[in-house]
């Protein structure tokens, strides 16, 4: 029902836009179409109210009695899960596709298998790691996803992911075997993100499942390291090559026209990218860490010698697999689209390697530049498309960096001042002309 | 179709039941068949406050300094370390030896992380500090029971006339901790006691 659009009908009448028929047709499609707000909200409920009774009941028994002896205990840790067990079950046989009775069903029986490895663990005082908790826990409620099925268990798999990765990024440790278990658990998950990608990308539930991936895989990087060098900033190249990846993915035909929240892909590798420019984009940070990597070293720590100890880094594989892909990606976007103008963004990882190799100046200079270049080309785009948000994308872009630099002792006020001048002039002038081809369009016959 | 979801479904049912069920007949099977040890306890650190549910417990076997000889060299930390104990004049366990492998025979020993702290030279060789983190340092209580339980822990620690202990049981490198005691009574009863 959507009462608002109703309410507007008779007016519509009144103005002859419509017929008193129409109206009445309008009116009946909406009174016999099924309210989809309704059943979303009924499904959120369902499972808030699930996740919110399997926490409070850990939360009792976790009082861990102390009347009781350590049998009676065990059988009330084991009631959740037997409840669990029984609510999936009959959510399986009697109400095969009820959406909300598979999602509550499975969000209990994942919170009671937490429980019950925890209480167990507790009445025997079984004394184990956070880290195999979170496996164990994972592993027993993964399959929830696939045989309930439920959907909202695959986010808090990925939460839970997540966080048995965060507690592996130890870059204290020398050498790392456990490097591998983040990218396996999340290929676990694959089926169930390319069936929700075949049949539901225009889901809300399909862009909060690209949110959950997108902040899970950036969080997760540090894991999937072995440790085996810490110098080489390996971990800056790992980040570009990732944001690269999903800036090119963003700008698949899937998002194109849909409203810019539903990509995450794009928000974060434009972002991402934007604030590695910016972080290298200071002197000091090159003092503290770039130079070590320059082929000007004084120190026999040349950028060879730091390769040489990457070929035991997984994370060199894991950038160079990521920007293949996201080359391939932006290669095929450019012959594809026909567009008029090489996207230079997503392959910032190349002048970042470039300029660390030049080391100071000559390195900073051109990450400067490149920050430039990148926001001309977006003020560009957004001119030839006639497109505010693009073009005053690219306009903020340059702003920031004008930003950063006013506070740079180094650059002559001078230099400062004209390259705020002709920002500020930039903004009025992009924006006046884009305003004034529009309306020369709309008042043009033949536009 | 369904018939290969319900399988599936009593498989994972199946799994569920046996990760903790596992855990279960694991600790009974150390309580049972193990060999007891009483691992004589030290102070935690005072700021180190109440933890909620478990008191933490730090052993003085915890830290161990030794003259690192060539054999000594030979552990590699970052594999699996197991230490091997024996009983001191007084009965509480005392670390014997490290390895690599397992121990053969009725050597109790258990399987812990190992990591050196500081190596020292001195004329007579290196010495060097191996902090030992053992898989028993938490007792698990009832939540109000805890906080005091914790409390004594901390005074009769610092009291030299009392002996705090754990009593654990260790079967092939795997270890079960039975309870916690002052002077041989239970710190559970010792609550108990306190509250009444």
């Amino acid at each position: 029902m959507n009462p608002s659009f109703l309410r507007e009908l008779p007016n519509l009448i009144e103005e002859k836009i419509i017929d008193e028929e129409t109206a009445q047709r309008i009116r009946n499609y909406y009174l016999n179409k099924p309210s989809q707000r309704s059943n979303i909200l009924t499904s959120i409920l369902t499972a808030a109210g699930a996740l919110l009774a399997g926490l409070g009941i850990i939360l009792i028994i976790a009082h861990n009695w102390d009347n009781l002896g350590s049998v009676t205990k065990t059988v009330f840790a084991f009631l959740p899960l037997i409840l669990g067990q029984a609510l999936c079950f009959y959510a399986i046989t009697k109400k095969k596709g009820n959406r909300i009775w598979g999602e509550a069903s499975a969000i209990f029986l994942f919170c009671a298998v937490g429980a019950v490895i925890a209480l167990i663990g507790q009445i025997y005082h079984i004394d184990g790691t956070l880290e195999g908790f979170l496996l164990t826990w994972i592993l027993l409620t993964l399959p929830l996803v696939y045989i309930v099925p439920s959907r909202l268990t695959a986010l808090l798999c990925i939460c839970c992911i997540t966080w048995y990765a965060s507690l592996n990024s130890d870059l204290y440790r020398s050498t790392r075997s456990d490097f591998w278990h983040y990218p396996v658990l999340m290929v676990l998950l694959a089926p169930f993100y390319y069936k929700e990608w075949k049949n539901n990308s225009s889901s809300n539930y399909f862009h909060f499942l690209n949110w959950f991936l997108v902040i899970s895989i950036l969080i997760s990087v540090d894991s999937m390291s072995t440790g085996s060098s810490s110098k080489f900033p390996i971990y800056g190249a790992t980040y570009l090559a990732i944001l690269s990846l999903f800036y090119w993915v963003g700008k698949g035909k899937i998002w194109r026209d849909r409203n810019v929240f539903t990509n995450p892909f794009r928000i974060a590798g434009t972002l991402g990218i934007l604030v590695i420019l910016l972080w290298w984009s200071y002197e000091e940070i090159w003092r503290s860490n770039g130079n070590l990597f320059s082929f000007r070293t004084d120190t026999d720590e040349t950028i060879w010698t730091n390769f040489r100890s990457l070929k035991y880094e997984a994370l060199l594989y894991v950038s160079i697999i990521a920007f293949a892909v996201s080359a391939y990606l932006g290669i095929r976007n450019f012959f594809s689209e026909n567009e008029k103008t090489f996207d230079p963004t997503g392959f910032t990882l190349i002048i970042w390697l470039i300029a660390l190799m030049a080391g100071l100046p000559a390195g900073l200079f051109l990450i400067n530049i490149w920050i430039l270049y990148c926001g001309i080309y977006f003020v560009r785009k957004g001119a030839l498309k006639e497109n505010f948000g693009i073009l005053n994308f690219g306009l903020i872009w340059i702003a920031i960096l004008a930003i950063c630099r006013f506070f740079d002792d180094s650059i002559p006020f001078v230099v400062r001042g004209l390259f705020f001048l002709l920002t500020g002039i930039a903004f009025f002038a992009g924006n006046y002309i884009l305003i004034k081809s529009r309306k020369a369009k709309k008042s043009s016959p033949l536009a | 179709m369904k018939i290969l979801i319900l399988f599936a479904f009593i498989l994972l049912v199946l799994a569920q039941w046996f990760v903790p069920g596992q855990m279960m007949i694991e600790k009974s099977k150390i309580l049972s068949g193990g060999r007891a040890l009483k691992f004589r306890t030290e102070p935690v650190d005072p700021y180190d406050q109440f933890r909620g549910k478990y008191i933490y417990l730090k052993f003085k076997e915890s830290q161990v300094t030794r003259v690192n000889d060539t054999s000594n060299k030979s552990i590699d930390l970052n594999k699996d370390v197991y230490v091997s104990f024996k009983n001191d004049n007084e009965g509480f366990a005392k670390v014997d030896s490290f390895s690599n492998l397992p121990f053969p025979g009725k050597i109790p020993y258990v399987r812990a992380n190992v990591y050196r702290e500081s190596l020292d030279d001195s004329a007579k060789g290196t010495l060097e500090m191996l902090n030992i983190t053992f898989p028993f340092e938490k007792f698990y209580m009832e939540e109000s029971k805890a906080g005091p339980a914790e409390v004594i822990y901390r005074q009769r620690n610092r009291d030299s006339t009392s002996k705090v202990y754990a009593l654990v049981y260790l079967l092939d490198g795997r270890a079960a901790i039975k309870d916690v005691y002052v002077n041989d009574t239970s710190i559970s009863t010792l609550v108990k006691l306190q509250q009444k």
